[in-house]
């Protein structure tokens, strides 16, 4: 009687240990995934904010006077007037466009995913990963308030989300960037 | 008897693994919840620096050139006004906390604005000077603590 109860209890034991292992064991990968999925949306990340931290800072370089510096600008287009290269003698026109790519789910809400556009004078110089869930640009006047009147903008907003290419249905598993430009050459 | 205590022991161990296991996965979450939360709010505090930059070193150098610092703002500068209403560098000391939302995220802005020597932006001056240092505090809730950005800001 006593060998059965022995066995019974070490069997128990074993399982509840097995068990634990295994949990442990998953989460620790799991935990792994998410680190590399965050650190892959931050270095997604950072590569688009060196392309739109170079454009934007020089919105307006290179322009004549009387010449517009913003072209156009709705949901899904951005195009203004600016410096490509510190050597270029005039402003080029870049554009920056905002495409659909995939709808992913992510606690059960479908969730848009984009590509951002670049081209300098209509020719396609870059692009995003295809994982941005949030490109906004706000153009704002003096007073900090979203203008449509390109004459008055004083300030450009720009903020944006970039998940990971690896997947993942988590907020966690994106980075998120914001910065307001104010560029020397803007009229305000 | 000596078999069910190494059973627990064994059992405890494994407990205390999981345990340790769960508290990293918090802490990798917490820790990326942190970056997030610190960048976006830097993001936030170099906004709020770049719109007082625009604005005029003080309210006698936005009428004409100035010369001597004696005739700039006087110390103390005044205090509880708002973020529309600021006109120069100095009308940002101490202002109301301003409220900037980004990505859903309700920010609060505080600053406050000191004359530092020109040569040493870390020295505090007691009079006025041709450097204004202004210190912008981003505080949320889900920040472990406020993010604290400066610049100083001289003239001409």
């Amino acid at each position: 009687m006593n060998a059965i109860y022995d066995h019974l209890i070490a069997s128990i034991l074993g399982g509840v240990i097995f068990f634990i292992l295994v949990v442990v064991h998953l989460r620790g990968g799991e935990t792994t995934r998410d680190q590399t999925r965050y650190y892959s949306a931050k270095t997604h990340l950072l590569r688009v904010t060196e392309m739109i931290e170079h454009d934007f800072a020089n919105i307006g370089a290179g322009v004549a006077p009387n010449d517009p510096v913003f072209i156009t600008k709705d949901e899904e287009t951005f195009v203004f007037m600016a410096l490509v290269e510190p050597q270029d003698e005039a402003a080029s026109k870049i554009t920056y466009r905002r495409v659909a790519t995939d709808v992913v789910k992510i606690a059960g809400e479908e969730v848009q995913h984009y590509e951002i556009h670049r081209l300098v004078d209509d020719v396609l110089t870059g692009r995003s990963p295809a994982t941005l869930r949030a490109f906004d640009v706000e153009l704002w006047d003096d007073d900090h308030q979203i203008t449509t009147t390109f004459t008055d903008v004083a300030a450009v907003h720009v903020q944006f989300e970039v998940a990971s290419l690896f997947g993942g249905d988590d907020q966690l598993h994106a980075a998120r960037w914001n910065r307001t430009f104010r560029p020397a050459n803007l009229a305000n | 008897m000596k078999q069910t205590i190494m059973g627990l022991l064994a059992l405890m161990i494994a407990m205390l693994l999981s345990l340790n296991v769960q508290r990293a996965s918090l802490s990798a979450k917490r820790h990326v919840i942190d970056t997030e939360m610190e960048t976006i709010a830097a993001g936030v505090a170099l906004e709020m620096l770049d719109y007082a930059g625009s604005k005029p070193f003080d309210a006698a150098t936005a009428i004409g050139t100035v010369d001597n610092a004696d005739e700039l703002t006087p110390l103390p500068f005044s205090t509880g006004g708002t973020y529309d209403e600021a006109d120069d560098l100095d009308d940002f000391h101490q202002i109301q906390p301003h409220t900037l939302s980004v990505f859903g995220f309700d920010f609060e802005i505080t600053c406050t604005v000191a004359y530092v020597d020109a040569t040493d932006p870390e020295v505090v001056a007691t009079s006025q000077t041709f450097a204004k240092k202004i210190i912008v505090t981003v505080s949320h809730e889900l920040l472990q603590m406020p993010v604290q950005i400066s610049r100083v800001y001289t003239y001409p």
